[in-house]
């Protein structure tokens, strides 16, 4: 009666999935946020493969680390954050670091600096996320979508009146009927007859 | 050697040895960094990238073989869902046009549409659904038009010696049942009457303030003009815009009056009690009862409460009764419970373009039974 898909978690489930070694988890956040991380690391690298080798690098100790990694409520600005420590890591090197010391070298004697770090990573969450408007249709219907998804699977139980356990063989239902044929295309829930 | 401080911050912070001054230094000199936008990838190229990654990490995180069976718990205890589909996916996915047109040929209840009546001063009705588009009726300097999108507009002849003759009186416009209205007064403000719903306006605005009076549900986009505010008079309650966009929900069949606003600033009085509304907060008054509180709930799903005015159903958390409410106003339909009250809750959307059967269809997925008989419907155990 009920499916369910991958594209259909928030962030919070796909991070506890992870968490238990679940690859398709894996790669919904993958394919949920490359194109924002790619965009972001792009304009600073101006290098196709420089920015290939930080995303894959990323997503590599993502998985290696997934099972020691405390990401909460937090995977997005946790994602974010690698993002920028990885473009840091180049910056330091001598190929950018020459581009770009002319103005951190300025914002060092003028700039204006943010000493809040949660404001920091407030804004930094903004500057990635302007990337929206560029991404393929889909891909963002499915990335919104995904913000909006906030039912637990007791809720919906407590919702629907069924027990966990039928919410429970749905689920497992709707996963393996849906995955496969339709993945990222299927944006977010789907009802079918019983 | 001012390149080398540069450098040497950055590889401090790449080490992970930066003082926390520094660490501010380095990371708000990256949030302010500007790029030029030449020379992006374009989509194309970024969607090769993503796949070529994507093949990397697949090959280097293929699971050990585990048994299937142990993951499945975990999913089911992380996936969530939305209750309903919304029903154009729903169509997409099982049926084609022409199963649905035939479908709608049947002794189907059709949903809502725009018709509404316009009651004039003297008592006068017109049918805005049958009248023809161009000018409909004209009171003394005010002409009123149907536009051809269907929409009613007041222009005000300005030639300012006739305002000042003008006798003000009083127009209605009422939706029925089944009923929706969108409509621009006088002043420019835009008005959407929900089914079931009225608008009582001056024609013209004149004098201190723009006084008007609903029932039903409306939403408001009010042109703002200091020197004449705009005030909406509703059960027993006066909303006072200050600029703004804001939806009024005051049926007598609800629990409560509700105003929410989604731009700009009102303010809600109900006798000596008052409170300002800031854009996402809403005023809660009950209809019975204690109904001397305005109380006021913040950070309101404003999507919610619009979905009307975007075409939706829209429902989180409600019981049976609510969800049957809109339903009746909107195909026109009554309802009746046999036996006990489902104690359902329903969490999701329905397009407002389908028919009835169609939506009872989905509710009907939730284990909720009905019966239809002409225009009422009866929930079943």
């Amino acid at each position: 009666m009920i499916m369910v898909t991958y594209s259909s978690c928030s962030d919070n489930e796909l991070a506890d999935l992870l968490k238990s070694g679940d690859q398709a988890a894996f790669t919904e956040i993958y394919d949920r946020y490359f194109w924002l991380l790619h965009a972001h690391a792009y304009k600073w690298m101006r290098d196709r493969d420089d920015t290939k080798d930080i995303i894959h690098e990323l997503f590599s100790n993502l998985w290696a680390k997934r099972e020691t990694l405390i990401l909460e409520d937090k995977l997005a600005p946790y994602l974010y954050a690698s993002v920028r420590n990885r473009i840091f890591n180049q910056l330091a090197r001598e190929k950018y670091s020459v581009q770009y010391s002319d103005s951190l070298e300025d914002f060092i004697d003028h700039g204006e600096c943010v000493t809040d770090h949660l404001i920091r990573e407030r804004i930094l969450m903004e500057i990635i996320e302007a990337g929206i408007a560029e991404m393929p249709r889909k891909m963002r219907e499915v990335f919104e979508m995904s913000r909006k998804q906030q039912l637990s699977h007791k809720e919906i139980a407590e919702q629907l009146n069924i027990s966990e356990d039928t919410v429970r063989k749905h689920i497992q239902h709707g996963l393996k009927i849906l995955r496969p044929k339709l993945g990222l295309l299927l944006i977010a829930w789907a009802l079918i007859h019983h | 050697m001012k390149k080398n401080k540069a450098r040497s911050l950055l590889e401090k912070y790449a080490a992970g040895q930066c003082t926390p001054e520094e660490i501010a230094i380095v990371e708000s000199w990256y949030i302010q960094q500007k790029h030029d936008e030449v020379n992006d990838l374009m989509e194309k190229e970024r969607l090769a990238d993503m796949q070529e990654v994507r093949n990397l990490l697949i090959s280097e995180t293929k699971p050990e073989q585990k048994p299937v069976r142990r993951l499945w718990p975990r999913i089911a205890a992380a996936a969530s869902i939305l209750l309903f589909l919304s029903v154009g996916i729903y169509y997409l996915l099982h049926e084609s046009p022409q199963q649905l047109a035939a479908q709608n040929q049947k002794n189907d209840i059709t949903p809502g549409s725009n018709k509404a009546i316009l009651t004039l001063a003297n008592g006068k009705q017109i049918s805005l659904t049958d009248v023809k588009n161009g000018n409909i009726a004209q009171q003394g300097a005010i002409n009123i038009k149907k536009t051809a999108n269907g929409q009613v507009v007041y222009n005000a002849n300005t030639t300012s010696s006739l305002d000042k003759v003008v006798q003000v009186t009083y127009n209605t416009i009422t939706t029925p049942r089944g009923g929706q209205y969108h409509l621009t007064l006088a002043d420019g403000t835009n008005v959407w009457l929900n089914a079931a719903s009225s608008i009582k306006y001056p024609v013209p605005f004149n004098g201190k303030e723009r006084r008007v009076e609903v029932t039903g549900e409306a939403y408001f986009e009010v042109v703002h003009n200091a020197a004449m505010p705009f005030n909406v008079t509703v059960n027993g309650q006066i909303i006072e815009d200050i600029g703004t966009h804001f939806n009024i929900n005051a049926y007598n069949d609800e629990p409560a009056t509700k105003t929410t606003l989604l731009e700009g600033a009102v303010k809600v009085s109900k006798g000596k009690v008052s409170a300002i509304l800031k854009p996402g907060q809403q005023s809660v008054v009950m209809n019975k009862g204690d109904n001397s509180f305005v109380n006021v709930s913040n950070n309101v799903n404003t999507d919610l409460v619009m979905a009307w005015k975007n075409g939706k159903f829209s429902f989180y958390n409600s019981d049976i009764q609510t969800v049957m409410r809109q339903l009746g106003r909107w195909y026109d339909v009554d309802v009746e419970y046999e036996g006990k009250i489902p104690s359902t809750i329903f969490s999701g959307e329905i397009y407002r373009n389908v028919n009835l059967s169609k939506a009872l269809e989905i509710l009907r997925f939730t284990n909720i039974n009905f019966r239809v008989e002409g225009r009422k419907i009866v929930v079943t155990p």
